[in-house]
């Protein structure tokens, strides 16, 4: 999926150039970032190019299913992504500044070609969460805990906290100022 | 310009707590080592972990080491293994008892170091950094941060030279000493060399709480 900046040049907003493919994907994802992607299913991209003042603009659509450690348990869990992408692409520098800093703004280089396949796999890996839980995990199943060590949630060490109401350890070494006193 | 004093620092003992609680007479300068060799020691094994901080408490002959992460499934390992293994190796390397608390982050996007290190991650697994910065900042937006900033330096993109680039959403008030600002500042090693990633997020105003006597608390008459 990769085409010519000037073809698409061609373009305008009122008639689009469209595409609509199924991409594998797996391979690049699991070359690029094994240690979270276990498989991946084909991808679905279709969206709309057209250009407006010179530039480029694409908008897409990606549905797809991917298959990623949990991140409680590293049992796998489906991750089933649905997105868009709206990226502009423009020919020179200087026309970068027509744009928003919220705006993807990517100047060509000299090759002059809009790699699609690349967009895909790159938003793909951005739409990984960083805490994936699995069904079971997400109706709270009990966690995890062995020979002195233990894990919990924050809410549940905040509240651990608050329970035991011990002495700061910093100040523990106070009580042996009156050991004296306290004997006689 | 000029120096930037670390933001994390600038709030420890106002609105940030510290990372090591314990006291120490005599021992202080070995307790001291120790502690530096055990955040080495965890840095290094579980880098690729999601562990954010790392907390030490101790009290008589015991150490308890409590990480904070996303991931506690790569601290545990399968059936518990590499947690049994790290409190071993703990032990060894502090001739102490040592429990291991994990604490799940319930929110990866407001912590600036796993925002951080998720950046460098994507960055060294070939994302072009605009897609990443942008992805990242509004992950934290939506999560219900007040703002964010980060910067990446280094060759963006395998570019010939080297340059900085900052992106901002919201506010980031560094001089407000009750605003709960996280930062961080990670490596990603790339092949073209190593990019800095830099990430200060917003949470909100830290008040103070509210007397729940207020007249007692004024002295009351």
């Amino acid at each position: 999926m990769k085409w010519y900046f000037r073809d698409l040049q061609k373009y305008s907003d009122t008639d689009p150039f469209t595409f609509n493919e199924n991409l594998q994907i797996k391979a690049d994802l699991l070359d690029r970032y094994a240690d979270e992607v276990i498989d991946a299913s084909d991808f679905k991209v279709e969206g709309t190019a057209f250009a407006d003042q010179g530039d480029v603009i694409i908008d897409s659509h990606i549905v797809g299913k991917l298959v990623v450690p949990s991140s409680r348990s590293l049992t796998p869990v489906d991750l089933p992504l649905d997105f868009t992408v709206e990226e502009f692409y423009v020919p020179t520098k200087a026309a970068e500044s027509r744009y928003g800093k919220d705006d993807v703004v990517f100047v060509l280089d000299e090759d002059d070609m809009v790699d699609m396949q690349r967009a895909v796999v790159d938003n793909v890996i951005l739409h990984i969460p960083m805490h994936v839980l699995s069904p079971e995990e997400l109706a709270g199943k009990e966690m995890p805990s062995g020979n002195d060590w233990d894990v919990m949630t924050v809410d549940d060490y905040s509240k651990q906290k608050a329970e035991l109401k011990t002495v700061d350890p910093r100040l523990a070494e106070l009580k042996n100022f009156f050991k004296n006193r306290d004997s006689k | 310009m000029g120096n930037k004093i670390n933001p994390n620092g600038l709030r420890v003992g106002i609105i940030r707590d510290w990372e090591a609680k314990w006291y120490a007479g005599k021992d202080y300068a070995a307790y001291l080592k120790e502690d530096l060799q055990i955040r080495k020691y965890i840095e290094k094994r579980l880098a690729n972990a999601s562990v954010s901080t790392v907390e030490i408490e101790r009290a008589a002959n015991r150490v308890n080491v409590s990480i904070h992460t996303a991931k506690p499934g790569m601290v545990i390992g399968k059936g518990g293994s590499e947690v049994e293994n790290l409190r071993k190796e703990l032990n060894d390397l502090t001739g102490k008892r040592v429990h291991i608390n994990i604490i799940e982050i319930k929110k990866p996007d407001l912590d600036a170091k796993l925002v951080g290190e998720n950046i460098a991650r994507q960055l060294e697994g070939r994302v072009a950094f605009r897609r990443a910065m942008r992805q990242a900042m509004q992950r934290t937006m939506r999560s219900g941060a007040k703002g964010i900033k980060t910067q990446v330096a280094g060759r963006l993109n395998g570019a010939d030279m080297a340059r900085v680039e900052s992106y901002s959403d919201g506010t980031v008030p560094l001089h407000t000493l009750r605003a709960d600002i996280d930062y961080s500042w990670v490596e990603a090693f790339t092949t073209y060399g190593s990019i800095g990633v830099k990430t200060w997020i917003y949470r909100g105003e830290v008040l103070p709480e509210k007397p729940k006597d207020s007249k007692a608390a004024k002295g009351g008459k």
